[in-house]
């Protein structure tokens, strides 16, 4: 047996025994209105959910609320879920909509991809020494400061499990879009700790 | 590996940053390549600062409580999130007939799915539900089966029966009418789609709404109220005034800044009727009751509404006032 075949059979026994795959027959549950089942997806997922809302919007009373809406979005849509991903996916597929909706005419500070397209890369620079030596509150406090096109890129693919094709789902992106806003993402938090750096 | 590459391609060096294992070959890279080696080490700086950032989140709000009554009739109908300002979540169906109270705003601690969790007080009879969250309200669902002047019998789906009495203060919602409820001079919200100067409607209110907010009426000389909304109809259009020149097609909707404004209605559009008096209640309907439970295990009601039976409506609370469930009301049905 080679690696890519063992590789393979891995994967499938890991998606066989994620509990993951028993949301589909919650959502289908839900869509016959079953509340049980909605409070057994909400007791799953809610708190990645909300922590994804909050990591973009900051807010806790607001992510709450978008939570809210998310969960009541998925009542309200789980009998047209296609099974084309993740429930999980989908759930923070809809949690984002929901945030964009309710952030929608706030002035966000964002950074555009088509910019970034055009722009070469640095290379090794200081930023990354300062990602090398910096410490775990410093990155958080960091990260709290980034944009949030950043912080949500980076939540999503550190935050709530998903694949990178999953993630490029929720955002709507090609996937090269998500690696490319994720460097980029990462080179700003480098450069946010190396100018803290150059302040203490 | 990267095809084009000796290195790690991106996912795997976000695979080994993230503690997942990576296969063989890769692993096998790793530990000889320097320049992976401290790339997968960046990539686990970011992904620890993630993580603690999103391990750092409170728990989520306790989840809703549910009280509920038997579906009588399933279907997908109009669904709907009143205000995405509030706090909490108030959600009634006729056909899931759920009422949910709670956030974390006021201490929700029942479990999701907690149906009938028991009578609102130590006196009141089974057919009552408490709303958790709101100690002092009670509900009950059920098909209302007379009206006496302002006594009103619900009967539940169990076969119990519970006076309720509405007062002065008690607002009454009719998701169940019709298009002929929509008459010349009847204070009127539309909530559609606006093409070449129309609006088709999609949801109209007729009546006066009495709570703050959306529902109320410009004041004399004010521009007309038209705005666009994200609540029934995403991306739709409000239009606010008096109705003119009605039809079994649509009416035209007179703004107080002296607009006429046409509107278009189908036998899709939803029709209701805020603010009704109890007369106007339909025996045989499916009603939602919440008020404060009575010694006798009546209800005194705050709030009613009768939604069809497909219907699927959804409004929500920010608080456990009269005021507040008058107020979700009026922006649910009526607003």
């Amino acid at each position: 047996m080679t690696a890519s075949h063992r590789l393979v059979g891995a994967t499938t026994l890991a998606r066989i025994a994620d509990p993951g795959q028993d949301d589909g027959e919650l959502l289908r549950r839900i869509g016959h209105g079953d509340e049980n089942a909605l409070a057994e997806l909400y007791q799953r997922h809610a708190r990645i959910v909300l922590a994804q809302i909050l990591l973009v919007t900051g807010e806790r009373m607001l992510a709450e609320e978008i939570l809210q809406d998310t969960m009541l979005a998925v009542w309200r849509g789980a009998a047209a879920f296609r099974g084309e991903s993740s429930v999980r996916s989908w759930m923070v597929g809809i949690a984002r909509r929901q945030t964009r909706d309710r952030l929608r005419g706030r002035r966000l500070q964002v950074v555009d991809d088509s910019f970034l397209a055009d722009q070469p890369f640095p290379g090794p620079g200081p930023e990354l020494a300062a990602l090398d030596r910096a410490e775990l509150a410093a990155v958080i406090k960091a990260i709290r400061q980034l944009p949030p096109l950043h912080r949500e890129v980076l939540g999503l693919v550190f935050g709530t499990g998903l694949s990178l094709p999953e993630v490029a789902g929720v955002l709507e992106v090609p996937l090269g879009t998500v690696k490319s806003r994720l460097s980029s993402a990462r080179t700003a938090l480098g450069s946010m700790l190396d100018k803290e750096g150059r302040i203490r | 590996m990267n095809p084009t590459s000796p290195h790690l391609d991106l996912a795997q060096l976000l695979s080994e940053a993230s503690g997942e294992s990576a296969d063989d070959p890769a692993r096998e890279h790793i530990a000889t390549c320097e320049s992976c080696h401290v790339e997968a080490r960046r990539w686990g700086a970011v992904a620890d600062g993630v993580r603690g950032l999103m391990a750092d989140v409170p728990s989520p709000p306790a989840v809703p409580g549910l009280v509920s009554m038997p579906a009588k009739q399933r279907g997908a109908g109009l669904a709907r999130l009143a205000d995405p300002r509030r706090r909490s979540v108030l959600l009634a169906s006729a056909a899931a007939a759920v009422i949910v109270l709670g956030g974390a705003g006021y201490g929700l601690t029942a479990a999701f799915g907690g149906h009938a969790t028991g009578p609102a007080s130590s006196t009141t009879t089974t057919a009552l539900t408490a709303v958790n969250g709101c100690a002092h309200l009670a509900q009950v669902t059920g098909t209302l089966e007379s009206v006496n002047g302002t006594s009103l019998v619900v009967e539940t789906s169990s076969g119990q029966s519970v006076t309720v009495t509405a007062t002065a203060g008690t607002r009454i919602n009719l998701s169940t009418a019709s298009l002929s409820d929509i008459t010349d001079g009847s204070p009127v919200r539309v909530d559609g789609v606006e093409s070449n100067g129309a609006i088709a409607a999609q949801k109209v209110a007729v009546g006066e709404p009495t709570a703050p907010g959306i529902g109320k009426t410009p004041p004399p000389g004010a521009p007309p109220l038209k705005q666009t909304t994200e609540h029934a109809v995403p991306g739709g259009t409000i239009v606010q005034g008096t109705v003119a020149d009605a039809t079994s097609t649509g009416f035209t909707v007179d703004t107080s800044a002296g607009t006429q404004i046409p509107v278009t209605t189908s036998g899709s559009t939803l029709i209701v009727v805020d603010n009704a008096s109890p007369s106007e209640l339909q025996v045989g309907a499916d009603t939602i009751v919440i008020g404060s439970a009575e010694p006798d295990g009546g209800l005194s009601a705050v709030a009613i509404a009768q939604v069809i039976p497909s219907a699927k409506v959804m409004f929500s609370v920010n608080g456990c006032s009269a005021a507040a469930v008058d107020d979700a009301m009026t922006t649910a049905f009526g607003g």
